[in-house]
C-alpha cells in the first residue's frame, strides 16, 4: 500500500494545507522554472563515450593511408573499418556503427569540434563544465538550475554510469550551484539509487514510522509556521516515500514489451565494457518519459574504453555493444513523438590522431573530432564543419565546446549569457565569457 | 598617398596639434582613464612612457624602431593590429607618429588629462578599520555586551522588537554544536547568571572544540588527503597539517601567528626540532594547492600557483584575485601587476610534488628529522639523486625555452614550420618525461624518511606578467609586492635576491593597518555562529560582494580581536556571551513584515546540522563513535607500489568510526554522503555550507544503515536499565532533543509505542522503530 500525499495530509490534522504549499513554493530549488525563451526542447539525454573516440574511424571516415603522397613517412592511417553513406542523407559513417548509420538522417553531425585539452581528465571536464582545469558546475547542473525538474519523485539530473569517468565525480558535480542540482549517480543493478530500500526487516514498519515523524514535524511546524525549510523537509519525506516506488519502477525495464527489449538489444548477451549500455539507453528513455530534465549515460569508466592507443580493433568491440542501443534510443524516441522535444547529444572528449601510434592505434587529438546531436530542433541529416583530407584540422566552421554548450542551452530555452550564478564576486556562466549559438544547426 | 609623402617633408609634428588628437581618437578608449589594457594609457605622460605589460615600451623617444606603438599600428596580424577593429591609421598619420617619436617624442609636462583614477579606493572594505563608538540604546536592560548595543541600535531604529531569550534546552544544544559539532552531554545549563559562560568555558577547553573549528578552517583552505591531479595521488602526510590546525584552534594560537606559520613557518626561528617540525607542517597550507594534469613535462605549475593565490585571496583577504591573472580586475582595484607581484613570491617557493601519472613518486617533501640525520640516511642515494635532478631540470629548462620561442614565432611561422617545430618540441618533451621517470624510479628506492607535505624556499626571482594568463607569453617583470590597494609594500632589493618573500608577505597580510585580514576572519567566525555573516559574502569583500549589514559592529569586532592578540576564543566568548546569540528563533508577524530576512537580528536563525555534525551525532547516539583522534597514518599503499594513472586513479576508502574530520578526503571522488548533505568542496574555498533539503536526504533518513544502526544502538543502551516506559521515553527524548517531552507529546509517543508493540517481535524493536521516527524529525535535524 502506498502512502499518497493526499492520505498523508488527511492524516495530519495539525497541518494547515494552504500554509504548507505557500511555503514550499518559495523554497524548492527543483520547482519547474520558466525558460528564458520558448524553445523546442524540454530535456536532454547526453551520451558520453569515454576515452576519446576516433573521428577518423567512425563519423568522419578518412581513406588516406601512408603519407599524403600515399606512401610517405607520416605513418598516416585511414579509417580501418570501411565506410558507407546513409541512404537518405548521404552522411558517411564507418562500418562499426551500422545502426547509427541507419539513423543519421535524424542526426545533426558536427565534424569540426575542437577539444579544450589534449588529456582525458581535463577534456572530459571541459566537455561537461566548460572548464578543463578549475572546478565548475556541470552542464546538467546548469540545466537543472535553469529549468528545475518536472517530476519531484525523481532527481532532476541523473547520471547512469557503471564506472566513474575521468575526472571522477567532478564531472557531474554542481560545484557552487545549490547541491540539489548535482548529478545523482545511478549504477546499473539492484540499487540504482542509494537507500531506495530499507535494510532487511526494517521496512515493514516504515509507514507507521513516517506517519509519526510527520505528526511530530507538523506539531513542530505549527509553532514555527514561517520556516519554509521545515515545510520543505516534511514534503521531502513524502517525495522520498514515493521515490521508493517510483524510482524502481522507472528503472524496471522488465515492464517493456519484447519488441522494445529487442530493439535496444537487451536480449543480446554481451561481455566487456559497454555491456550494460542497452539497459542504460532504455532506462534513459523511461526517465525522459517521467520528466527527468537531464539524463547522462556514460558508457564506460576511466578504463577500458575508447582510448585505443595500441589497437583500433578495440573500437569495433565497444561499438558492437553500444551501436544498437544508441540507434534504438533515437528510433524509439522518434516513434513515440518524443524526439521533437528531447535533445540527444553524443559526445566524447577528443578525437584520435590521423597517424598510427603503437602497433595499430592512435594518440589523443584535440584539433578536430566529431560529436552529434539528434532531435530538439537540430537539423536532421545535416553535417556541420569539415576537416582536411586526413582528419587533422577543422577546415570549415571550427566549433568550440562553449559554442556547443551555448547552442544546447538555447534549444532548452536558456540564454547562455543570462543563465548566471553569482559566486565569489562574479556572475559565472557555463560558457564563461565565450560561446556562440550556432543557429545554422537549427531547424 | 602622395599627400602623405609630401606631408612628411613638413616640420616635426606638434604634440598638441597633431599627436594628442590622434591618441585621443584612436587609442584612449582602451588605453586611457577607463581602461588600461596591456597596462598602457595615453592620457598622461607617465603612463604613455611606462613599460607596458608586454615588457616593451609603446614610446621610446628618438627610437621609432623600438617603439611598440609603431609595430602595432602597422601590423596586419589580426591579433596584433591596433586599433584592433575598424579603420586603420592612414599612412600619413603613421608617418606623423614616427616623425614625432624620432624627434624625441616631446610631450609637454602640463599635458595631463586628469589625475590617475582609483575607482575603488572609496570602497568600504579598503578603508582603515575604525574604532566606532559603542552606540547608545533606548532600552538599556537588553544588551549584555557591546555587540548587543550595535545590533540593538539598528534594530530599535527600525522599530523591531527582539525575540525573547531561547529556552535553556535550546541554548544547550546550540552551544554544544556550535563549539564542538557534537550533541550536548547535559540537559540543563549550570545554574546561576553565569551558567552559559561556564558551559562555554567547558566546551572551549574540550579537545572536540579544535576538531569542530579546524573543520571550518579546512573548508576554507579546501583541505584534502589527495592532490587532485588526474590520478588523484594520495598524500599520506597531509593529515599532519590537519592535526596542526586542530591543535592551533585548541591552543588558541594568535591569528597573526597562525597565518604567519602557514605562509612561512619554515622561515621562522625554532628552538627545537619539534617546533621546527610544527612550523614546517603549517606551510602545508600552501602545499595543499590543487595539482593538475598527468605529465611532468609542461606541468601546469602556473595553474597550481593560481590556486594558491585564489585561495589566499578568498580565505584570508576576502578578495577575488584570480580575475587579475589575465587582465586587470574589472571590478576590484587589483591589477595584473599586483597579481604577478604576489605570484613571484610563490613562484620562488618550492612546492612538494605529490606524485603524478608520469612521475609516480613524492619529491621535495621537507624532512621532519634533523638535516644530518636525513642526509645520513639518504647518503648512498644522494649523488645519483642530484645527477638525475640536474638532468631533469636541464631538460625542463630547455623545453620551456623552446615552448616560449615557438609561441613568439607562432604569428610568423608557416604551417609547415609550425609542424616542424612541434615535432622538435615533442621529441624534447619525451626526453623530459624519460628524465622524470628515471628520477621517480630512483626516488622510490630511497629509504623512507619522515617528511611533511610542506613547502621550502625555491629560487628567488621576480615573476613576469603572463599575457592573457599564458605562461608561454611572458611580459614585463614585476617586483614581488603586496597589492597597491592594501599598502603596496615591495620586497626590498637586498631580500629579493635571498628569499621568496613569504615571510614578508605574512607580515604585510597580518599588518594591523591591512584593512581586510581582521575583518575577514571575524566575519567568518560570526558567520559560522549565526549562519550568515555581517558581510553575506565571506570570501568577497570587493565591490561585487555584499556590503556589511552592521559596518560599525564589524569594525568594532575586528579592532577588539586585534586588541586581544587575535584570539579566536576571545571572539567566541564575546559572541556567545552576547544577548544577540541567545535569542530564540521564534518569529513575530510584525518583524517578518518589515525584515523577513532577519538582517537586523531580531531573532536567531534556525540552522540545519551540517553533514559532519549529523554523522558524528548518529554514531555517538548509537554508541559507536570513536572519539579518539586519528593519530596514525591512513593505510595508504607504500610509495614503492604506487602506479596510479588517470585510467586507474587512486580511489580507496579507509572508513572508520572516528569523527568526520578524521575521514580521508579525496579530491576526485567525493563521498556520496557529503555530497548529499552539502559537505565542503575539497577543490575550492567553501565559504558557506548550503542547507539544502532534498528527497535524497530523506531517503537517507529512511533507509541508510547508519540511521538504523544509531536507533538500534541507542535502544540497546536505553533498555539496559529497567525502567517504566515513561522513564525510557524521557531518557530517549533528552538524548535527542535535550528536553523532556510535554504531556501531550508523551501521550502521543506512548500511544504510538502501544500501536507498535503488537506488530514487532520484541519490545526492543518497537522502541527502535519509535527512535527512527524521532531521528527523522525536524527538531532533531535543526537547531532552534
Amino acid at each position: 500500500m502506498s502512502l499518497t500525499r493526499r492520505s498523508l495530509l488527511a492524516r495530519s490534522p495539525l497541518l494547515l494545507p494552504g500554509v504548507l504549499s505557500d511555503l514550499l513554493a518559495a523554497d524548492d530549488p527543483l520547482a519547474p522554472r520558466r525558460s528564458h525563451t520558448r524553445a523546442p526542447a524540454k530535456r536532454l539525454i547526453m551520451i558520453y563515450a569515454t576515452g576519446g573516440v576516433s573521428h577518423i574511424d567512425t563519423f568522419d571516415p578518412k581513406p588516406l593511408t601512408g603519407g599524403r603522397d600515399g606512401q610517405g613517412p607520416e605513418k598516416l592511417m585511414g579509417n580501418v573499418f570501411g565506410a558507407a553513406p546513409n541512404k537518405n542523407c548521404g552522411t558517411e559513417v564507418s562500418d562499426i556503427f551500422p545502426r547509427l548509420r541507419g539513423v543519421m538522417d535524424e542526426v545533426c553531425l558536427i565534424r569540426s569540434m575542437k577539444a579544450s585539452h589534449f588529456d582525458h581528465s581535463e577534456a572530459t571536464l571541459g566537455m561537461h563544465t566548460g572548464s578543463p582545469t578549475f572546478a565548475r558546475p556541470s552542464m546538467g547542473s546548469w540545466v537543472s538550475y535553469g529549468l528545475g525538474t518536472l517530476n519531484q519523485n525523481l532527481p532532476g539530473y541523473i547520471v547512469i554510469c557503471p564506472h566513474l569517468p575521468y575526472g571522477g565525480t567532478q564531472v557531474f558535480a554542481s560545484d557552487f550551484l545549490p547541491a540539489a542540482h548535482q548529478g545523482t549517480r545511478v549504477i546499473p543493478g539492484d540499487q540504482p539509487i542509494a537507500n531506495l530500500q530499507s535494510p532487511p526487516g526494517a521496512g515493514r514498519l516504515q509507514q507507521l514510522e513516517v506517519d509519526l515523524t510527520s505528526a511530530l514535524n507538523h506539531r513542530h511546524l505549527q509553532v514555527r509556521p514561517h520556516d519554509s525549510a521545515l515545510a520543505a523537509r516534511i514534503k521531502s519525506f513524502e517525495t522520498a516515500f514515493q521515490m521508493q516506488t517510483a524510482a524502481p519502477e522507472a528503472f524496471d525495464v522488465s515492464q517493456e514489451p519484447e519488441s522494445i527489449r529487442h530493439l535496444y538489444g537487451l536480449d543480446r548477451r554481451l561481455k566487456g565494457p559497454g555491456a550494460d549500455f542497452a539497459w542504460q539507453c532504455l532506462v534513459a528513455r523511461r526517465l525522459a518519459e517521467r520528466g527527468v530534465r537531464f539524463i547522462e549515460l556514460i558508457d564506460t569508466g576511466s578504463r577500458p574504453n575508447w582510448d585505443s592507443h595500441g589497437e583500433m580493433r578495440e573500437h569495433a568491440d565497444l561499438a558492437h555493444n553500444v551501436d544498437q542501443p544508441t540507434a534504438a534510443l533515437i528510433t524509439d524516441l522518434k516513434q513515440r513523438g518524443m524526439l521533437d522535444d528531447t535533445i540527444v547529444l553524443w559526445a566524447t572528449e577528443f578525437g584520435r590522431t590521423p597517424w598510427r601510434e603503437g602497433k595499430n592505434g592512435r594518440g589523443h587529438h584535440r584539433d578536430c573530432f566529431s560529436v552529434w546531436v539528434a532531435g530538439g530542433g537540430f537539423k536532421p541529416g545535416h553535417v556541420h564543419g569539415r576537416t582536411d583530407d586526413i582528419g587533422k584540422y577543422a577546415e570549415e566552421h571550427p566549433v568550440e565546446v562553449h559554442d556547443l554548450h551555448a547552442t544546447l542551452l538555447h534549444q532548452l530555452g536558456l540564454n547562455h549569457e543570462k543563465l548566471t550564478f553569482r559566486h565569489a564576486g562574479r556572475d559565472f556562466r557555463l560558457t564563461d565569457v565565450h560561446g556562440r549559438v550556432m543557429t545554422e544547426l537549427l531547424v | 598617398m602622395l599627400l602623405g609623402v609630401v606631408a612628411q617633408a613638413n616640420a616635426a609634428p606638434d604634440f598638441n596639434r597633431d599627436i594628442r588628437p590622434l591618441l585621443e581618437a584612436h587609442c584612449q578608449k582602451c588605453h586611457g582613464p577607463d581602461e588600461q589594457n596591456g597596462g598602457l594609457r595615453y592620457d598622461h605622460k607617465s603612463g604613455a612612457f611606462a613599460q607596458a605589460d608586454s615588457g616593451r615600451h609603446a614610446l621610446v623617444p628618438g627610437k621609432p624602431e623600438e617603439s611598440a606603438l609603431l609595430d602595432r599600428i602597422t601590423s596586419t596580424h589580426p591579433k596584433d593590429r591596433m586599433p584592433p577593429k575598424g579603420e586603420r591609421l592612414t599612412t600619413r598619420q603613421v608617418a606623423m607618429l614616427r616623425d614625432w617619436i624620432a624627434a624625441g617624442a616631446p610631450w609637454p609636462e602640463e599635458v595631463v588629462a586628469e589625475a590617475e583614477r582609483k575607482p575603488a579606493s572609496s570602497h568600504w572594505a579598503f578603508q582603515p578599520i575604525t574604532e566606532p563608538p559603542i552606540p547608545e540604546v533606548r532600552d538599556p536592560s537588553w544588551p549584555i555586551n557591546p555587540i548587543d548595543r550595535f545590533i540593538q541600535a539598528r534594530r530599535e531604529a527600525a522599530g523591531l522588537t527582539p525575540a525573547p531569550d531561547a529556552e535553556p534546552h535550546v541554548l544547550v544544544r546550540r552551544l554544544a554544536y556550535t563549539l564542538t559539532g557534537l550533541p550536548p552531554d547535559r540537559f540543563d545549563l549550570p545554574s546561576g547568571k553565569s551558567g552559559l559562560a561556564a558551559a562555554t568555558e567547558t566546551l572551549l577547553a574540550s579537545p572536540h572544540y579544535g576538531e569542530r573549528w579546524a573543520r571550518h578552517w579546512l573548508d576554507w583552505v579546501r583541505y584534502a588527503d589527495t592532490a587532485g591531479d588526474n590520478s588523484d595521488y594520495p598524500i599520506p602526510q597531509a593529515r599532519l597539517y590537519r592535526d596542526y590546525v586542530i591543535a592551533a584552534f585548541n591552543d588558541d594560537l594568535p591569528y597573526e601567528r597562525f597565518l604567519t606559520e602557514q605562509l612561512a613557518g619554515d622561515l621562522l626561528p625554532a628552538a627545537s626540532q619539534e617546533e621546527k617540525n610544527r612550523q614546517t607542517i603549517a606551510t602545508g597550507y600552501i602545499a595543499l594547492s590543487r595539482r593538475f594534469g598527468s605529465l611532468i613535462e609542461r606541468y601546469p605549475w602556473h595553474v597550481t600557483l593560481e590556486d594558491t593565490l585564489d585561495n589566499l585571496g578568498r580565505t584570508v583577504l576576502g578578495l577575488t584575485l584570480s580575475c587579475a591573472r589575465c587582465h586587470d580586475h574589472k571590478f576590484d582595484p587589483v591589477s595584473m601587476r599586483d597579481y604577478y607581484g604576489l605570484y613571484g613570491i610563490f613562484a620562488s617557493t618550492r612546492y612538494p610534488q605529490p606524485g603524478l601519472e608520469l612521475f609516480k613518486a613524492q619529491h621535495h617533501f621537507p624532512a621532519l628529522v634533523p638535516e644530518q640525520e636525513a642526509a645520513a640516511r639518504l647518503a648512498p642515494f644522494e649523488k645519483k639523486t642530484r645527477r638525475l635532478e640536474a638532468e631533469l631540470e636541464k631538460q625542463l629548462a630547455e623545453s620551456e625555452a623552446m615552448a616560449r620561442d615557438h609561441a613568439a614565432r607562432e604569428r610568423t611561422d608557416s604551417l609547415a614550420e609550425q609542424r616542424q617545430r612541434k615535432e622538435a618540441l615533442d621529441k624534447l618533451l619525451l626526453r623530459v618525461r624519460k628524465a622524470g621517470e628515471a628520477l621517480a624510479d630512483h626516488l622510490k628506492k630511497q629509504p623512507a624518511v619522515p617528511t611533511a607535505y610542506a613547502v621550502s624556499e625555491g629560487r628567488p626571482a621576480n615573476a613576469r606578467l603572463q599575457l592573457r594568463g599564458e605562461p608561454e607569453r611572458p611580459g614585463a617583470e614585476v617586483p614581488r609586492k603586496f597589492p597597491d590597494i592594501l599598502g603596496g609594500q615591495t620586497l626590498p632589493a637586498e631580500l629579493a635576491a635571498k628569499t621568496s618573500g613569504r615571510l614578508q608577505l605574512a607580515q604585510w597580510i597580518t599588518d594591523p593597518t591591512n584593512p581586510l585580514t581582521a575583518r575577514v576572519i571575524v566575519n567568518r567566525v560570526w558567520q559560522r555562529h549565526f549562519g550568515r555573516g555581517l558581510v553575506a559574502t565571506p570570501s568577497d569583500f570587493g565591490l561585487r560582494g555584499a556590503a556589511p549589514t552592521h559596518p560599525e559592529l564589524l569594525d568594532w569586532l575586528a579592532a577588539e580581536f586585534l586588541r586581544h592578540g587575535g584570539s579566536i576564543k576571545h571572539l567566541h566568548r564575546l559572541i556567545l556571551g552576547s544577548r544577540t546569540w541567545r535569542m530564540a528563533s521564534s518569529d513575530s508577524e510584525d518583524n517578518l513584515a518589515s525584515d523577513p530576512g532577519n538582517t537586523l537580528y531580531w531573532k536567531f536563525n534556525r540552522q540545519r546540522l551540517d553533514a559532519e555534525s549529523l554523522r558524528d551525532t548518529l554514531l555517538l547516539l548509537g554508541g559507536r563513535l570513536d572519539l579518539s583522534p586519528q593519530d596514525q597514518p591512513f593505510p595508504f599503499p607504500p610509495m614503492k607500489e604506487w602506479g596510479f594513472t588517470q585510467h586507474h586513479p587512486f580511489k580507496a576508502d579507509y572508513p572508520s568510526n572516528k569523527r568526520s574530520i578524521y575521514q580521508m578526503t579525496k579530491r576526485l571522488t567525493a563521498s556520496p554522503y557529503l555530497q548529499n548533505f552539502d559537505g565542503a568542496d575539497p577543490n575550492a574555498c567553501t565559504a558557506m555550507r548550503d542547507s539544502s533539503v532534498t528527497a535524497l536526504q530523506a531517503l537517507h533518513f529512511l533507509n541508510d544503515a547508519g540511521v538504523h544502526d544509531a536507533a538500534e544502538g541507542l535502544v540497546k543502551q536505553l533498555l539496559q536499565t529497567p525502567r517504566p516506559d515513561e522513564a525510557h521515553l524521557q531518557h530517549l527524548h533528552r538524548r535527542l532533543f535535550a528536553r523532556d517531552p510535554g504531556p501531550d507529546e508523551q501521550d502521543l509517543l506512548l500511544q504510538h509505542l502501544r500501536t507498535l508493540k503488537p506488530q514487532t517481535d520484541t519490545v526492543a524493536q518497537a522502541w527502535v522503530s519509535l527512535t527512527r521516527s524521532l531521528l527523522r524529525t525536524n527538531e532533531f535535524l535543526y537547531l532552534d
